[in-house]
């Protein structure tokens, strides 16, 4: 995989070849600003439905494994 | 070719009429996947219990007289990067297998209200990012038309099922060719209409600022009636534009007489000989129902490649991130939290994937954004500004799909670059965020068929859909 994303990176220089000084960059087609639904109150994703899909939960909530204090150990 | 199977327009009508029943028609779908699915591989699920209950559904409240949506009964299949609430979404990952998402994408619910017999999940290169369903953790997907050759990609499978038989319609989603490039491999309509014309809420992200979801059929008309349904603006994507969606269906007879039609004076090499010829026929046809070839050229066509395999894979780095084993799908459980997300994603996603992630973390990383993405964006600008000079001198452009027609399983996948370079005709328009769409235009090498590529600036899809329908009854 290094050798071909290498080869992709050398591929990828051919745009070094042009004069881009000047150029304004383009992030996104049609850049709208300041979007906003109404304000209104929308039933939220169900919980239980939601944390079923997990890997695994607890109490309402993600689990996940330890974090901190790992280290010390 | 495969017009061989009724077309969305009849089934609807016929079911609406009581000609047929949607249970009647659904089984017919459900016999030609017994058939076939075995060898095609379309599906990643096929949802039967729920289709007969629905199709059943629809034949009750014709019965009772209560009115129906406008695709009722029709069997549509659905790629499987898009939300269906209980119903299981896998982005053909091993990361996400066995997730069931816990609401339906904007265009699921759409279909539904207007009647659609969803018959299940379609098989794509992973995360939709590749140009053969090569890529799938679930084994690849096979062209109907000659089960040696690729259906193209990534939404192989949602063009395999309609090519097949096996649905009237799918949906697939297109980031930089990945609809329009399977109908050009198995002979259909493909449509990637303008950004943020169809909602993409509930659709997995590749690339926000490229990914558009849209239709494949057998015919312009379905593909026109389809982005009628799906269309329009959805206040739950905020990219959505607010424009209300345009009338297709009743612009199709409209003709092209008066119209100017781009060809690229410059075309880049690598196309088949009998891809350019069908091109040749397509401007003559043109031509004789009334339009003016102009001859217009891009020249920063040659330089999208790269900064589509720069934008795409930075934007998937980020949107992929979400990947972690704590939220939904796998999770490799290992003693602490950091090694957990690290086992989880190098276990859960295929090598492309990670080629991508890692391609995109690296252009987009501190010493090299300027180099890379930055200067990938200001192409993207150069390829907009290209297209707006283009559109000043005609109306459409038309060019190939693909440079070829399909090829053989295992051709490209040794060398990614190869296989990137399927998609030097469709990625400009992801980038400019206009609106494109392929025809099925006869055939080419090895008996497949060719589709030619008309693209349209944005919003544009009245006049795309016009010169599709002469295509069409040209071909």
């Amino acid at each position: 995989m290094t050798s071909q994303l290498s080869g992709m990176l050398d591929h990828f220089a051919d745009i070094d070849k042009l004069d881009l000084s000047n150029v304004e960059p383009l992030a996104q087609p049609f850049p709208l600003k300041n979007v906003f639904r109404e304000d209104v109150v929308v039933a939220g994703l169900d919980r239980d439905e939601v944390l079923d899909a997990a890997p695994a939960a607890e109490d309402g909530r993600f689990r996940v494994p330890p974090s901190l204090g790992l280290g010390e150990q | 070719m495969t017009k061989q199977f009724a077309t969305v327009v009849d089934i609807a009508k016929d079911i609406a009429s009581g000609k047929t029943s949607a249970v009647d028609v659904l089984e017919q779908h459900l016999a030609r996947i017994t058939e076939r699915e075995g060898e095609i591989n379309a599906f990643n699920l096929v949802t039967t219990e729920q289709a007969r209950a629905t199709a059943q559904q629809v034949d009750a409240d014709i019965k009772a007289g209560k009115p129906v949506g406008a695709l009722a009964g029709v069997p549509v299949a659905l790629k499987d990067n898009m939300c269906t609430r209980g119903i299981e979404t896998t982005c053909s990952s091993k990361i996400l297998e066995g997730w069931k998402p816990p609401y339906d994408a904007t265009v699921v619910t759409r279909l539904q209200q207007a009647g659609v017999v969803m018959v299940g999940k379609t098989n794509l290169d992973e995360f939709a990012m590749g140009s053969s369903t090569e890529n799938s953790a679930f084994g690849p997907t096979k062209n109907p038309l000659d089960t040696s050759r690729v259906p193209g990609g990534s939404s192989g499978g949602s063009a395999a099922a309609v090519a097949a038989g096996f649905a009237a319609a799918s949906l697939g989603s297109d980031t930089g060719g990945s609809i329009r490039q399977p109908a050009s491999l198995c002979g259909l309509v493909g449509v990637k209409p303008t950004y943020g014309l169809v909602s993409r809420q509930g659709i997995v992200a590749f690339a926000s600022s490229l990914d558009q979801v849209g239709p494949f059929t057998h015919t312009v008309a379905d593909a026109a009636l389809m982005m009628e349904v799906i269309g329009g603006h959805d206040p739950l994507d905020s990219t959505s534009l607010p424009q209300p969606m345009p009338s297709l269906t009743s612009v199709l007879g409209q003709g092209v007489k008066g119209m100017r039609i781009g060809r690229l004076a410059d075309m880049p090499d690598g196309c088949e000989p009998e891809v350019l010829a069908r091109m040749d026929a397509a401007y003559v046809a043109l031509q004789a129902a009334g339009a003016t070839i102009v001859d217009i050229s891009l020249p920063s066509l040659s330089y999208c490649l790269t900064a589509y395999y720069l934008v795409a894979p930075a934007e998937a780095s980020s949107n992929l991130a979400r990947y972690d084993g704590v939220r939904y799908g796998m999770r490799v459980e290992t003693g602490d939290l950091h090694s957990m997300y690290g086992a989880t994603r190098a276990a859960g996603f295929g090598a492309e994937v990670k080629r991508r992630i890692m391609l995109g973390t690296y252009a987009l990383s501190a010493g090299y954004f300027d180099a890379y993405y930055g200067k990938a964006l200001k192409v993207r600008r150069l390829i907009a500004n290209d297209f707006a000079a283009a559109y000043e001198k005609c109306d459409v452009i038309l060019t190939p799909t693909s440079p070829t027609v399909a090829f053989p399983l295992g051709d490209k996948t040794s060398d990614p670059l190869t296989m990137y370079l399927c998609d030097i005709f469709t990625i400009p328009t992801n980038l400019a965020g206009h609106a494109a769409m392929s025809v099925p235009f006869g055939t080419g090498a090895h008996n497949m068929p060719v589709g030619v590529q008309v693209l349209a600036p944005a919003l544009g899809e009245q006049t795309m859909f016009r010169v599709a329908a002469e295509l069409e009854r040209a071909s």
